[in-house]
């Protein structure tokens, strides 16, 4: 059985760093090297992985994550899918999954139906990018109920009565996002957010974890210093589009995490 | 029935459902278009353009011929098409436009389909000396050209978009992902009555204008009110325009048109109140065409400002109160439609409002002649003529408008 979130970062505090998490979009870039790609992470000492649910309206998402969800419905991946395969890669692992959707499949499937099914595939959250705390209270007590912890998003737009019913209603950890955008690879990062890491943190009680635009293991190392995690997306996903075989996928992937892990 | 409620919701529909980059800005926008609506100064600005510079009010215009030909209900027809730019996308992005440079923004983004839309945001755009970029799909960019040179000659920069459908649902999806990156400096002007709270009242609220004067005019010409108003839908602006002021009208029958493209029996089609289900799409809680898994559908119409998966929150409440009923026509019956309405009476219709005249048709002759049915003709078709061309071409006798069906 995975840990529980918070367990995740009570670890990661004991050791002093902060905690790592690729991104994988569920199914690609086939049903077996997804199951390959979760399992070479865990080995490189990812402490959480967050697996998306392709959806055909990605509106959040930038190029690299648009085009992993299309080859992943393209090969029909859907939410039963994604729990079996997930389930198959993490047995017996302790790094907890954390699901990310958008809402309308979550709707579809059936909100509660999905929550139960949740922990048996080891995952533990879940981030759903169109949902605010204003429209979260339904999902939020089925979470509750199923042992989820629903994270939510905040952005460098939110103010501080935002930032604040966000760190409120959520749970698990608060997911910043970096930059005012879509997801994606980005030369630099802006340099005001060391300090924003800084006010938010001062602000939560939960952990706080950055992700959007972050490309290499020396941003994730800057990143570190202020923040409890640290998300990679896109970049891994270019990594797997690019590699030319299976086994450079896997090496390539793996290693990306590892040097994160030793630089955090 | 009427205004939304404090989160956006017209009963069970509607709300915001965005990333949380957007929602300082909604909020913002919220406050300041509550506040810009009791502004006197705001309201006579908007009120000398939509004068002076769109040309309202519009004529509501007696079709003696086509009411003759069609042998029912007396025909009249709202000239929305008559509007500079030559669609009802304008009242809406006069108003959006002074209320952008009313909160600062430098820049104006919009999605765009049949290109009307993006036509009047890059008119604005240049009116009011704002940047502009619109997002067309690479398929309607073919099958719209006209419109795109219109707006490259206004100065606006046209993206082609290439996901999806590359289509309208996907031009959306792209300015969202400009919105969400560029929310300081731009406005998204969206152009229907979709999106996430306050979107929905305000481009109803812009486009009600076309119901309000319907209604004065009805008084004067026909002295009285109308039995039934007929307007196509795709996201529902030219619709709830119409619609909206005669909403506690309650004898006034208000019967949204959908475009059934090939057929209901084919996933060829756009008819989104029909045969969707409520879900989530582009910000707001309505009814969706999508699969078992919440995927979203491709579409089909052969009018490219109805080729839409989704619909405004406010046509599914009306759907779900029954104050107003949703029907659908097929694209060869809205084709033979275009065609009558031009050789009839001289009055090239868009595509899109052809929908609405082939209902009327078969309606005017079930109601009868002591009837008055309104159309709303919310745009013309100069920017269809390719499509038709090669479809009256290509198709043989398309023009006899037999077959389809109604919802």
């Amino acid at each position: 059985m995975a840990l529980n979130i918070p367990d995740v970062f009570m670890t990661c505090r004991r050791e002093q760093r902060a905690a790592v998490m690729p991104f994988l979009t569920s199914g690609y870039p086939s049903d077996k090297m997804f199951i390959e790609l979760i399992r070479s992470m865990i080995r490189a000492g990812a402490d959480m992985i967050e697996i998306g649910v392709p959806f055909s309206d990605p509106l959040a998402d930038g190029r690299s994550i648009q085009k992993s969800s299309e080859a992943a419905l393209a090969n029909g991946i859907d939410i039963d899918r994604t729990l079996d395969l997930a389930r198959e890669a993490v047995n017996g692992q302790l790094a907890p999954l954390i699901m990310m959707s958008y809402l309308n499949p979550i709707l579809a499937y059936g909100e509660e139906r999905l929550l139960r099914r949740m922990r048996r595939s080891n995952f533990k959250g879940m981030i759903i990018p169109d949902l605010i705390p204003e429209e979260g209270a339904n999902m939020e007590q089925l979470c509750r109920k199923h042992e989820i912890d629903l994270i939510y998003l905040l952005a460098p737009t939110s103010d501080r009565k935002r930032r604040k019913r966000i760190i409120r209603h959520g749970s698990g950890f608060v997911y910043l996002v970096s930059v005012a955008g879509v997801t994606g690879t980005r030369k630099a990062l802006p340099r005001s957010l060391k300090t924003w890491i800084r006010q938010v943190k001062k602000e939560s009680a939960l952990p706080v974890c950055v992700g959007f635009g972050i490309s290499n293991p020396q941003q994730a190392r800057e990143i570190s210093r202020e923040a409890d995690g640290v998300i990679v997306g896109s970049a891994l996903v270019e990594i797997i589009e690019r590699a030319p075989n299976k086994r450079r996928m896997i090496q390539d992937t793996q290693s990306f995490v590892s040097q994160m892990k030793t630089q955090i | 029935m009427g205004q939304p409620n404090k989160l956006g919701y017209f009963g069970a529909f509607g709300g915001r459902f965005v990333p949380e980059t957007l929602m300082t800005a909604l909020i913002e926008l919220e406050k300041e278009y509550k506040s810009l609506k009791r502004d006197k100064s705001f309201r006579e600005e908007l009120k000398d353009l939509l004068h002076n510079y769109a040309g309202r009010p519009t004529p509501l215009y007696y079709a003696r011929r086509l009411t003759e030909k069609w042998g029912g209900s007396k025909i009249y027809l709202k000239r929305e098409d008559l509007t500079h730019t030559g669609a009802h996308k304008i009242n809406n992005c006069l108003g959006q436009g002074l209320l952008a440079v009313r909160i600062g923004k430098k820049r104006l983004i919009a999605e765009t389909g049949a290109g009307q839309h993006g036509v009047a945001v890059a008119t604005v755009a240049c009116l009011f000396g704002l940047e502009c970029t619109i997002y067309m799909g690479k398929k309607d960019m073919a099958r719209q050209e006209p419109n795109v040179k219109r707006m490259q000659l206004l100065n606006a920069e046209v993206i082609g978009v290439d996901s999806g459908s590359k289509t309208l649902k996907d031009a959306t999806n792209e300015t969202i992902r400009d919105w969400v990156t560029n929310i300081s400096t731009s406005h998204y002007i969206i152009g229907s009555t979709v999106g996430p709270h306050p979107y929905p009242m305000m481009v109803r609220d812009f486009q009600a204008i076309i119901g309000h004067e319907a209604k004065k005019q009805a008084k004067r010409i026909i002295k009285g009110l109308p039995d039934a108003i007929v307007a196509c839908v795709g996201g529902g602006s030219n619709s709830l325009g119409i619609f909206y002021p005669f909403i506690n009208d309650i004898d006034v029958r208000l019967i949204g048109v959908e475009t059934s493209g090939l057929g209901l029996k084919t996933q060829h089609h756009a008819a989104t109140l029909s045969r969707g289900k409520p879900g989530v799409l582009h910000g707001s809680y309505s009814y969706l065409l999508q699969d078992q898994n919440g995927q979203v559908r491709a579409t089909h119409s052969v009018a490219a400002g109805l080729d839409y998966p989704g619909v405004g929150p406010e046509h599914s409440h009306l759907k779900s109160t029954g104050r107003a009923t949703y029907v659908t026509v097929t694209d060869k019956q809205a084709l033979a439609a275009f065609v009558e309405l031009s050789r009839t009476e001289g009055i090239i219709p868009a595509l899109e409002s052809s929908f609405a005249l082939a209902y009327a048709k078969k309606l005017a002759r079930r109601m009868g002649r002591d009837r008055i049915i309104i159309i709303n003709l919310s745009g013309r078709g100069d920017k269809d003529l390719g499509t038709v061309q090669s479809l009256l071409d290509g198709g043989g006798n398309n023009t006899n408008g037999h077959g389809g069906e109604e919802g």
